[in-house]
């Protein structure tokens, strides 16, 4: 069973690494498709918006329950793959998607005295680092104990 | 300010358990034991009773406060 766990553990480390920080850099490709008032969306704008609220409802899932990668597992997996050391990582998570937040709420205040920057964009932003910053975090804390 | 530092290695070994073989025992992952047994992670009070009783031995005897 500790292969299994060990296994398991490292597939959701790597697919919060990978989701989050693609979550991230596909930003630019929502920004330049999303801008429009909803008035003037066409249908493929809203497959858009739905990948975009998808993917992240996806992370935070995973970062909260560990996701699908938790079917089909035995009750003492399950309890094992979220047991307190995984509690307390994301915990830790948390904790630094808060700061990042923070930074980045600070970033966009400072760059938006030099460009123009909607709201909605600013908003946007401020999602994405407050879904993929914690994901990314969790995974790295992970990564770093040998998961 | 003093740490905790702990005999898990040696009671475990002493005990004839691998990380894995103990972390089954209790419920936790392997990488739950290796981080304590490093003093990476520091266990609940409801692991380290967990951990005493699985290597028949008390929390004391596991963990102590260094340089205290």
């Amino acid at each position: 069973m500790t292969d299994e766990i060990d296994r398991t553990s490292r597939r959701r480390r790597i697919l919060l690494a990978t989701y989050g920080t693609l979550f991230l850099a596909f930003q630019e490709l929502y920004f330049s498709r999303l801008d429009a008032p909803f008035a003037a969306w066409r249908p493929i704008e809203y497959v858009w918006a739905t990948l975009y609220v998808a993917w992240s409802a996806t992370l935070i899932y995973v970062l909260a329950t560990g996701g699908l990668p938790f079917r089909r597992r035995s009750p003492e997996a399950h309890r094992a793959l979220n047991d307190e050391l995984t509690e307390a990582n994301r915990r830790f998570a948390y904790r630094a998607g808060y700061w990042m937040l923070l930074g980045s709420i600070l970033l966009i205040y400072v760059l938006s005295r030099f460009t123009d920057w909607t709201v909605g964009e600013a908003l946007r932003l401020l999602f994405a680092f407050g879904v993929a910053m914690p994901a990314v975090a969790f995974a790295g804390k992970e990564r770093k104990q040998g998961a | 300010m003093p740490e905790l530092a702990t005999r898990l290695r040696e009671r475990r070994t002493a005990a004839g358990l691998t990380q894995a073989e103990l972390a089954e025992r209790i419920g936790v992952s392997r990488k739950t034991v290796n981080t304590v047994e490093n003093g990476v992670f520091v266990p609940s009070t409801i692991l380290a009773l967990k951990l005493a009783r699985a290597l028949k031995t008390t929390v004391e005897d596991l963990f102590y406060l260094d340089g205290a």
